[in-house]
């Protein structure tokens, strides 16, 4: 597969806090790429590094395979990018803003374009509206149409769904999936909200107190031997004696009237349904968690 | 670089803060023309009074040059308030308001953008420079008929109305590369700011101190003078001497200019290497 972007070593200290450290990934063609970490955790640091807004102290970022140092140009003009709050010339409109930042890409004469863009994300009739009179899920979709002025072939978004609404949430979502599908774009999104990321992201990176804490693909980062399990039944404590005999190596707690949970090997999941249904206990609901969010919480 | 200037142009003239500048010129300039008007009269009285018995003055010696003549000494202080204003939030500005992330992922050269937005607020200066002209002889004109212009400096220099045109252009250029060195230095400070506010009150304060510096002449401050710029920000009243030292005004410009370019590249140094956190 083809690398879009090799982060190699990046260090970046200030002043006597150490911000990122040794952070290492590779970005490939196609990717959805989650930058997932707590706040503080380094994560925009590095992406400004990657951006060239924030000069490393150490290491390397190779953008289709260039340096960026000494080829930042080339490099940028192969990348789009929207960090954090879109903040845009509130003096002048949507479009105004876009062909100004159009014409600093070196693009003249985007009129159909930028109205093209505009449409994608849903503000072409907005046009001529300043963009003061923009709400934060207009301002962010718009900064998510400038990212595609110059036709990008990475874009990163870092923080594109902070301060949005459900609904805006959703939008921006679908939209970078789109960029995704239909555009063929690369993406790497950073985000605190993680159900999102799980949603979208094809790989990641978590980083915490600016060191890795695990790189790669999210459907096996996800797959895990051990899994917490929710059990729902109205004999619980029936249950709880069954279970605690015949699985006397594992942790049973009692969460609500009717819940057990545990967390178990997935391979003895099947065998407590089985011997709770033949002892004629009835299992209402049976649920197992394993999502971003306590990977999240496991790993940071 | 031509479309980064015309950019920076567009940005500038698009925001109110930039009239702001030509409004107070205009207010200046309105205000002493009616103030001589109005007392002018009382005050040249005063002025001449010990020289009336020596001389006998004919004529009217409020005229459209002796006033704008007043008038440029507005460069003391009033236009480099204003040129800091604007030269002062250019870097500043885009930091504060959180643009400089949009614009610097863009596949644009530091230091093309840097250099467009010094040429720009250059430009802004001499505009309102020229724009202080204008209206100074042009509106001086609607109240005074012009004449011989009286210079009370360490001599008496009285100039012929025909030997007056040529100064005024010469001093109003001298006024405009002066203004150059404040705004150059309001620009490099804007490079370390992220609000437009601490350019503007450093540059105000270094003006202050080292006016308060050039005017001493004691000890130290004479060895620093000749090195500093407000030393020469005067030197457009050079040009109303008889005749023009132009040894002195050769000195004092290239001071100047040194001045202009160690602003700018120590601004270019500072945003190149600039890490943007905001």
């Amino acid at each position: 597969m083809e690398k879009v972007l090799e982060v190699k070593h990046l260090e970046k200290r200030f002043g006597a806090v150490k911000a990122v450290s040794d952070v290492s990934f590779t970005v490939f063609k196609g990717d959805i790429y989650g930058f997932l970490g707590p706040n503080g955790s380094g994560k925009s640091t590095t992406i400004r590094m990657v951006l060239n807004l924030i000069k490393p102290d150490a290491g390397d970022v190779l953008v289709f395979g260039e340096p960026l140092h000494g080829h930042r140009k080339q490099a940028l003009s192969k990348i789009g990018a929207l960090i954090e709050r879109p903040d845009f010339y509130q003096y002048l409109t949507a479009y105004q803003n876009m062909d100004m930042l159009a014409q600093y890409s070196g693009l003249k004469n985007q009129r159909k374009k930028i109205m093209e863009l505009l449409e994608v994300v849903d503000l072409a009739d907005r046009a001529r509206h300043r963009v003061k009179t923009f709400s934060q899920g207009m301002k962010q979709r718009l900064g998510i149409a400038q990212t595609l002025l110059h036709d990008p072939e990475l874009i990163i978004l870092d923080e594109p769904v902070n301060g949005l609404d459900p609904q805006g949430i959703k939008d921006i979502r679908e939209m970078i999936v789109r960029l995704n599908k239909d555009f063929g774009k690369t993406l790497i999104v950073s985000s605190h909200i993680l159900r999102e990321m799980e949603l979208i992201s094809n790989r990641m990176i978590v980083i915490s107190k600016g060191k890795v804490v695990v790189e790669g693909e999210v459907r096996k980062l996800l797959e895990s031997e051990q899994q917490q399990l929710t059990l729902v039944t109205q004999q619980p404590q029936n249950a709880l004696e069954l279970l605690t005999t015949a699985f006397p190596q594992l942790h049973f707690t009692r969460n609500t009237l009717e819940e057990l949970q545990t967390t178990l090997p997935t391979t003895d999941i099947p065998l407590v349904n089985e011997l709770l249904v033949k002892n004629g206990i009835g299992v209402k609901q049976l649920m197992t968690h394993n999502n971003l969010e306590d990977f999240f919480l496991q790993n940071t | 670089m031509g479309t980064l200037i015309k950019l920076e142009f567009s940005k500038l003239f698009r925001r109110g803060i930039t009239y702001i500048g030509f409004v107070a010129i205009l207010l200046i300039v309105l205000v002493v023309q009616i103030g001589m008007f109005v007392e002018g009269k009382k005050l040249l009285d005063f002025l001449v009074k010990s020289m009336s018995d020596v001389f006998q003055f004919e004529g009217n010696l409020i005229n459209t040059y002796s006033v704008s003549y007043i008038i440029l000494n507005s460069l003391w202080l009033h236009i480099p308030v204003l040129v800091a204003i604007v030269a002062g939030d250019m870097v500043s500005g885009e930091a504060g308001r959180g643009t400089f992330r949009l614009l610097l992922t863009r596949p644009v050269s530091r230091g093309q953008l840097l250099t467009a937005k010094y040429i720009t607020a250059q430009a802004y200066t001499a505009m309102l420079v020229v724009f202080l002209m204008v209206l100074s002889l042009g509106l001086g004109r609607l109240f005074w008929e012009p004449g011989d212009m009286i210079v009370l400096m360490n001599t008496i220099n009285i100039l012929d109305m025909s030997d007056i045109w040529w100064r005024f252009l010469a001093a109003f250029a001298y006024g405009v590369m002066s203004m150059w060195v404040v705004s150059g230095l309001a620009f490099l400070f804007s490079t370390m700011a992220t609000n437009s506010l601490g350019p503007v009150i450093s540059s105000m304060s270094v003006l202050i101190l080292f006016t308060i510096l050039s005017n001493f002449s004691i000890g130290i401050f004479e060895v620093i003078k000749p090195f500093l710029f407000t030393t020469y920000l005067s030197g457009w009243q050079l040009f109303f001497d008889d005749p023009v030292d132009w040894v002195v005004i050769a000195k004092a410009s290239t001071v100047l200019i040194l001045h202009i370019s160690f602003f700018y590249f120590a601004a270019l140094r500072i945003f190149t290497k600039k890490d943007i956190t905001t």
